[in-house]
Parts: structure tokens; C-alpha cells; sequence
């Protein structure tokens, strides 16, 4: 599915001494398969960008589209367009309700009208990619599993969907490294199984060196930056501006070109800098 | 949010945001009971355009508060239907056996007034004063019946934070809405028999997680030393100042005018 | 001598160099609704003195909620003891004394606020404690100028960032003037600015003010801030010591679940590709300046 966003603009309580505009003519377009970073501090509009992309938001001015149709219309095809949209919430386990684990993950699924058979295949399948086991499952109360057991459950009732492009808002907060860990490796691997597009809203720069091939970051409701991820999330000046400091390999890595090293400095993850560093040393012999 | 719902604060340092809470909830009381006592319209006038120069001076923009009453339409509606058909008189139109009379129009037309009239008062009040600042006027107003043990003081407590949640809860729904919409359920679109069912994945969580805060808020307020409402000091005391003996005065002529207006008109 | 240590010594001195804080073989177990229970705290013994800045961390679940929860009786022993300044937390008449000394911040700032503005919100600690109006004014403008928020005294909470609201709630621990503040995963769901002027706040705090800071965290990177670095793990403090000396034994923290701080990470990285580092580089500047 192609997304186009154009002239994007949002106000919350428009004409009110409340109002506060969260956007303002944002332009962007994602492709299918894509892997899209949207990066910016708190209050910079990026929920809102995504609610807006997921239809749930109508825009104030611009539009968006999802393969031409506007996302917020109120027709039956626009709402299949807009289910096409998996929307990850933060803390997207503060929305389960059902009473089993299965259950949980059958509500999107039915609401999509699908048949029985079909709803108890996703379940299952959505289940096992996000590495719960759907025997165990069977009958467990979703209340009482753990904080990323739950994080995981509420992601495959959003899987068993299938919506070709997934929106994971703050996929990470509040895991612990092991949990996180295995959430941004299973992230990548559904991307890469099923061609997902996939749009992070982050603060986390590390989420997005990991998550993102391509990254925009936002400032006041404003695309500040927009191109690869390498780019964008080792551009210095950039990031200061907008109040985040470079992934500690960039740190690193300019530091020590600063002292006369030949690296590059677009390296994002622990690994690729090790890589960048260890080959220059023995490009020059051991000797730097 | 899409609109200025009533018993939303507007921060602000207009005369009407400085004027001592009391005041303001004994001019609101007045506002609202005038229209009862005094039904004649030289009243009536004086009264709205009292209002309106209360409006223009909180510095809330008018069309914001006029949008406000979007909340009582439905009411407001029915109110004025009811009316309508209920009250005996000169018959405008009979369908039915039902008749539309001319009593009817004006009597439907003056419980829009005051529907009006009430909404824009408790609005303007809220708008211009903090719910601490409310809070602080209900406990200082019942103070009296402290004396008698009543619980005053955790009543107020309780006031304020509730309306300290109110913002924080519609937050909370509207986000819980959009997450199960995107998962396809029906809530503000769809066939009615549709959306009311559809409600349940709302309320379950929600509650979930006001008991969640509701926890949060307690062990936050016990570790802050907080045993009961007694002991507690407050930071702001409330004192009359000569602005809130003036205003007190103007709104005490108003209401000598209007009831000397309707004296004098029997 | 720095405040901190003159405030150190004094303590010393007027406490008859006991611990501010100690545990004694503590333990708390959780009755489970089908019988039996979970031991989330299994004999924990540890002191925190007076000054130090000391970061907790930890998997989820490995207790250290439970933990800092008993520090200002929140929560209390299933067995073993708990002093706070010599005061022990299970006798009821000492507890408001140990809250007034202990502050706690929650992680979750939305869910701490009792009052609608910032600076009625700070005043609500001194306010329990029963302060006349201008005691409590003094205490309120002088928390929110320790955290830099004076400006903001009188808006809604709501209305800040996250890092606002965090520091308000840093001012509301303040306001009761503590020895020690407890700060639960206060930075886990701010941004990058957030975190970085919360630790700021602290760290000034601690070296400034000479308040013991007990941080609770998930990020090895702030934990390597810290003076001192205790890592539980299932309801035990598996670890103790300098954040070098925690962060040195490598293997054993991956099995805690825990992951290193990333100049560490690196690090062995490049060790792992035959360059020749020295041990304990727990930050850029000094990995970058290791290499060159």
C-alpha cells in the first residue's frame, strides 16, 4: 500500500484559547516494505502524524492517502483501507480486554469478518510469531501475564490482522534490555518474512538504529529531516538542534576521526562500529 | 479534544480569573436562581447582557462559549418540544389531537433561555477558576459544617482530585477508542445495535486502568506522608480583597435591581 | 571539603556512625490468591550512607519495586529488619518520621499528581505534615528553584513534558526537605531531553545538596553515572560495587538479562577482534581516548 501524506496539518480544539497545533504541512510518502523511523521529542507531533496516517485522526488541512483513497473517510472502503493499517498504541497492552489470550487475539480478526477456521489459524500464527506458545496460551488470563508477555500478546492481536503496514509507537517503553531485545529481533523478522511496511514513532534512538532504514525526524510539528537512516541519526548538528544526542557509536566513531582516525561515522549499531574501527586498525597494520 | 467542554480551566489573569472563588460561586448561584424569581423581560435583558459583559471580560472567546452549549442540544431540544405540546393556551396548530399553542413557543422559549443562561454561568465559572481554586471555595464555604463533623475537608480532598482526573480520563478514552477502532471495532461509526456492544473493549480497559491509577495515586500520596485530611495545612489562603468586595457589591445591586424591576411590574 | 562530605561527616557524627539506611536479612513474601506465595525479597543485607549516589537495576520481576518500596515503610518485612536513620520502619510511630526523610518518585509522573497546579502539588508533602501557609510557601519556591521550574509554579501538571512533570515531582519529594530521595525508573518513559535533565537534577541534588539518591533504572548507561551500582536479580543483590567493578565481570551480566552500557558493548567488541583495551571503559570519552 502506498501512503501519501500531503500538506498534512493538525490542531487539537481548533478555536478554542485551548488550541495547540501538532502539525503543519508535513509531506512524506511511504512505499510498501519500507522500514520508516519517525523520530522527534515529546510534543514534536509524531502520534499524531501516526494517528492521522491510521485514519483515526481527521486531518485539519492536507490529507492522507492510502493508495489514493483519504484515510479518514467515512465510506466502507476507506475503513478496509484504514484496517490495512495496524496501529500499535504505546503501552498497547493497556488495551486488552478479553477474558483469554486467544480471545484477545481473535477480536481484530472477527471484526474483520473473517470465518472461524480462519480467525483460529491467525490466532494461532500471530501467537507463534510473537513467541507465545499458543497451546500454553490456550486458556491463560491475559491480566496475569508478564508486562512483555502482555506487550507481545497485544502486538499479535494487531498481527492477526495482517495489515500490510504496522505502526509501532514506543514499541520498547518501559521493557527491560532482555525484553526489548527480543521484541526488536522478532520485530524484524515479521518485517522481513511478510514485506511489512513498517513506521516507528520513537524517542529511542537505538530503537531506530535498529528498526529504521529510513528515518524523519520532526521538530514543532515539522519535518526537520528526512532520508537514511545513517544519515539522519549521525548528523550531529541536526540532532542538537533538535535536542537528541548521537547513538554512542557516532559518538565514538567522531571522536576518534576528530583525533585522526579514517573511519566513517554513519556506523548507528555497537557491532558496525566495532566492525568500522577494527578494520581501519588493521588497514594501518595494527598501528594508528 | 475537539471542543472547550464545560468544567475546563482556562488559565488566565483577567479580573474575573483573580476574583476569590467565593465570589464567583455566590455570583454564579444568583445568575442561575434570577431567571427563576424574576420572569419579566426588562429583567431578563438586563440579566443576559450582564452576562455577555461577564463573557467579553473572562476573555474566553464568545464563539468558543457558544459552542459550548453543543453539550445541551439534545436537551435543550426536548426541553423545548415538551414545552411545545404541554402547555395549554391559543392553538397555533392541532395534529393529531395535539396541540401547538402560542404559550407553548414562548414557555418552550424561555427554558432555552435559561438552559442557556446555566451552561454559559457554570462555564464562565469554570473556565476562569482552577479546580484548586474551586475546590479551596467549597471547602472554605462549608467550613461551617466541619464544626458540626462533618467531613468536610476529605470531601474537598476528593474534589479536587477528581477534577484533577477529569482531563487525564478523557485522554484515556479517546485513546482507548482509536486503539480498538484501529482493530476494527465499531464505536463512533457503524449501525447503532452495533456500537453499543462495541463499547466493551472501551470500558474494560479503562477501568482496568483507573484502578491501576487509582493504586498509583494512593501509595504516591501515603509516601508522601498523607494520613488523613485533618492534620493538612494549605498552601493558598483564601482572603477577600477590595476587587472581590466590589464585585460582590455590583452583583448584589443586580440582583436588587431586578427584583425592584419586577416589583414594580407586579 | 565539599558540602557533601561536611554533610557527611556531620551525619556521621551525630548518628554515632550508623548507616542512614540499613537491611537486615530482609524479606517479603506475597500470598499468592490460590495459597502459597512468592518470595520477591529473599534476605537481603545492604547499607546506603549518608551522600551516596547509588543506582539499582535489574530484570522486570527481580523485586526491586519490593525493595526500595520498604525504605519508607511502603511496604513491610516478612521477616528481617529495616532501619531508616536509626529508626526502624515496622514500629507505626516511626513511619512519618521516615517519610518525611525518605522522598519517593514514581515512574509513571502522570499517576503521582494530587493537585491541578504545579506548585500546589509540591506543597502537598509539607502540607501533610501540618507547615503554616508561609513555612510552606518558603518550601515550595525553594524546591521549585532547586529543580528549575519556578517559572512554571502555576500550571497544570499535565501541561508540562514529561521531564517537567518528573521534576515537579523531584520538587514534591524535595519540599519536605529529605535526607534521601528514592527515584523508582523515573526516566523510563521520557525522551532523551527528559532523562538528561532529570539526571542533571539529581546529580546537583546529591553534589550540591548532599541528598542521598537511591535510582532505580533500566539503562546501564545512566547506572554508569553512579557512584554505585547494585544489581538484583530474583529477589537477591547478586552485585555490589564501583560501576567498573560491576560492569567488569561482562559474561554475568548478560546472563542477568541486564546488557552493557554501549562503550562497553564495543568494547569487547573490538577486544573480540584482537585489539588490545584496557579494562573498565565505561564511557565514549574514555573508550575514545583508550584508542587513541
Amino acid at each position: 500500500m502506498l501512503i501519501s501524506v500531503e500538506g498534512l496539518g493538525y490542531t487539537y480544539a481548533p478555536s478554542t484559547p485551548l488550541a495547540r497545533t501538532a502539525l503543519r504541512g508535513v509531506d512524506l510518502e511511504i512505499r510498501q516494505g519500507e522500514r520508516v523511523g519517525i523520530l522527534g521529542p515529546t510534543g514534536s507531533g509524531k502520534s499524531t502524524l501516526a494517528q492521522l496516517i491510521a485514519g483515526l485522526l481527521r486531518p485539519t488541512s492536507g490529507h492522507v492517502l492510502l493508495d489514493g483513497v483519504a484515510a479518514h473517510a467515512r465510506t466502507a472502503d476507506a475503513r478496509l483501507r484504514r484496517l490495512k493499517v495496524g496501529m500499535a498504541f504505546q503501552y498497547p497492552e493497556h488495551q486488552i480486554f478479553e477474558q483469554t489470550v486467544p480471545r484477545e487475539v481473535a477480536f481484530g480478526p472477527r471484526n474483520l469478518g473473517l470465518n472461524d477456521a480462519e480467525v483460529e489459524a491467525r490466532v494461532a500464527w500471530a501467537l507463534d510469531i510473537v513467541g507465545l506458545d499458543p497451546v500454553e496460551m490456550a486458556d491463560r488470563v491475559p491480566l496475569t501475564l508478564s508486562g512483555g508477555e502482555m506487550r507481545r500478546l497485544a502486538l499479535a492481536g494487531i498481527l492477526a490482522m495482517r495489515p500490510p503496514v504496522l505502526i509501532l509507537d514506543e514499541p520498547t517503553a518501559n521493557l527491560d534490555p532482555r525484553g526489548r531485545q527480543e521484541l526488536l529481533t522478532r520485530v524484524l523478522t515479521w518485517q522481513a518474512e511478510t514485506e511489512l511496511t513498517l513506521i516507528v514513532i520513537s524517542h529511542n534512538l537505538d530503537d531506530l538504529a535498529r528498526l529504521a532504514e529510513r528515518v524523519v525526524l520532526l521538530v514543532a510539528g515539522q519535518v526537520a529531516a528526512d532520508g537514511p537512516a545513517r544519515e539522519v541519526l549521525s548528523d550531529r548538528p541536526l540532532l542538537e538542534d533538535a535536542s537528541f544526542d548521537v547513538p554512542p557509536p557516532v559518538a565514538l566513531l567522531q571522536a576518534l576521526r576528530q583525533s585522526g582516525w579514517a573511519v566513517a561515522t554513519n556506523r548507528l549499531l555497537a557491532e558496525e562500529a566495532a566492525t568500522e574501527i577494527a578494520q581501519v586498525w588493521s588497514s594501518t597494520g595494527g598501528m594508528v | 479534544m475537539s471542543l472547550l467542554l464545560p468544567g475546563m480551566h482556562v488559565a488566565g489573569g483577567t479580573p474575573l480569573h483573580r476574583l476569590d472563588p467565593r465570589v464567583k460561586m455566590g455570583a454564579s448561584l444568583l445568575l442561575m436562581v434570577l431567571p427563576f424569581v424574576a420572569p419579566s423581560l426588562p429583567s431578563n435583558l438586563l440579566l443576559a447582557g450582564f452576562v455577555v459583559a461577564l463573557a467579553i471580560l473572562s476573555a474566553v472567546p464568545l464563539m468558543a462559549l457558544v459552542r459550548t452549549l453543543r453539550v445541551v442540544v439534545w436537551t435543550g431540544i426536548f426541553m423545548f418540544v415538551f414545552r411545545l405540546f404541554t402547555t395549554p393556551g391559543t392553538p397555533l396548530l392541532t395534529v393529531g389531537g395535539i396541540s401547538v399553542t402560542l404559550q407553548g413557543l414562548g414557555a418552550g422559549a424561555v427554558q432555552i433561555y435559561r438552559l442557556c443562561l446555566l451552561v454559559v454561568v457554570s462555564s464562565l465559572l469554570t473556565y476562569t477558576t482552577s479546580p484548586a481554586q474551586l475546590a479551596h471555595g467549597v471547602e472554605a464555604v462549608l467550613e461551617p459544617l466541619a464544626r458540626l463533623g462533618l467531613p468536610v475537608r476529605e470531601f474537598a480532598m476528593v474534589l479536587t482530585i477528581a477534577l484533577r482526573f477529569v482531563p487525564t480520563l478523557f485522554e484515556e478514552i479517546e485513546k482507548i477508542v482509536k486503539a480498538q477502532e484501529a482493530r476494527g471495532a465499531l464505536i463512533r461509526t457503524g449501525p447503532l445495535w452495533k456500537r453499543v456492544p462495541g463499547w466493551v473493549p472501551v470500558f474494560v480497559p479503562l477501568f482496568v486502568s483507573a484502578f491501576r491509577r487509582a493504586e498509583d495515586l494512593a501509595t504516591a500520596m501515603e509516601a508522601r506522608g498523607f494520613r488523613s485530611a485533618h492534620q493538612r495545612t494549605h498552601l493558598y489562603r483564601l482572603h477577600l480583597t477590595r476587587h472581590d468586595l466590589a464585585a460582590s457589591l455590583l452583583i448584589l445591586a443586580l440582583g436588587a435591581v431586578i427584583l425592584f424591576v419586577e416589583w414594580r411590574m407586579g | 571539603m565539599s558540602k557533601k562530605q561536611a554533610l557527611g561527616n556531620q551525619a556521621l557524627e551525630s548518628q554515632g556512625a550508623r548507616p542512614f539506611i540499613e537491611l537486615r536479612a530482609l524479606t517479603h513474601a506475597y500470598a499468592l490468591e490460590g495459597g502459597g506465595e512468592v518470595r520477591a525479597l529473599q534476605g537481603i543485607d545492604l547499607t546506603i550512607e549518608r551522600g551516596e549516589f547509588v543506582a539499582l537495576v535489574g530484570p522486570n520481576g527481580s523485586g526491586k519495586s519490593t525493595l526500595v518500596r520498604h525504605l519508607n515503610g511502603l511496604l513491610l518485612p516478612t521477616s528481617g529488619q529495616v532501619w531508616v536513620d536509626g529508626l526502624l520502619t515496622a514500629h507505626p510511630s516511626s513511619l512519618w518520621k521516615i517519610r518525611e526523610r525518605v522522598g519517593m518518585v514514581f515512574q509513571n509522573p502522570e499517576n503521582q499528581f494530587v493537585a491541578s497546579t504545579v506548585e500546589e502539588d509540591v506543597a502537598f508533602g509539607p502540607e501533610n505534615l501540618g507547615l503554616p501557609p508561609d513555612e510552606l510557601r518558603r518550601r515550595v519556591d525553594d524546591a521549585l528553584k532547586l529543580v528549575g521550574l519556578t517559572e512554571y509554579a502555576t500550571h497544570p501538571p499535565h501541561m508540562l513534558s514529561g521531564g517537567q512533570k518528573q521534576r515537579t515531582a523531584i520538587a514534591g519529594a524535595l519540599a519536605t526537605r529529605p535526607a534521601c530521595i528514592i527515584l523508582d525508573e523515573p526516566t523510563s518513559m521520557l525522551d532523551p531531553l527528559g532523562r538528561r535533565r532529570t539526571l542533571e537534577t539529581l546529580r546537583s541534588l546529591n553534589q550540591d545538596q548532599g541528598i542521598t539518591i537511591l535510582l532505580v533504572t533500566q539503562s546501564m548507561d545512566e547506572a554508569t553515572a553512579a557512584e554505585r551500582m547494585l544489581v538484583m536479580v530474583r529477589g537477591r543483590v547478586v552485585s555490589d560495587g564501583t560501576p567498573a567493578e560491576v560492569f567488569g565481570q561482562g559474561q554475568r551480566l548478560r546472563e542477568w538479562g541486564l546488557g552493557l552500557p554501549s562503550a562497553l558493548e564495543i568494547a569487547d567488541r573490538l577486544r573480540e577482534r584482537g585489539l588490545n583495551l584496557p579494562a573498565g571503559l565505561l564511557t565514549v570519552e574514555q573508550l575514545a581516548s583508550a584508542l587513541c
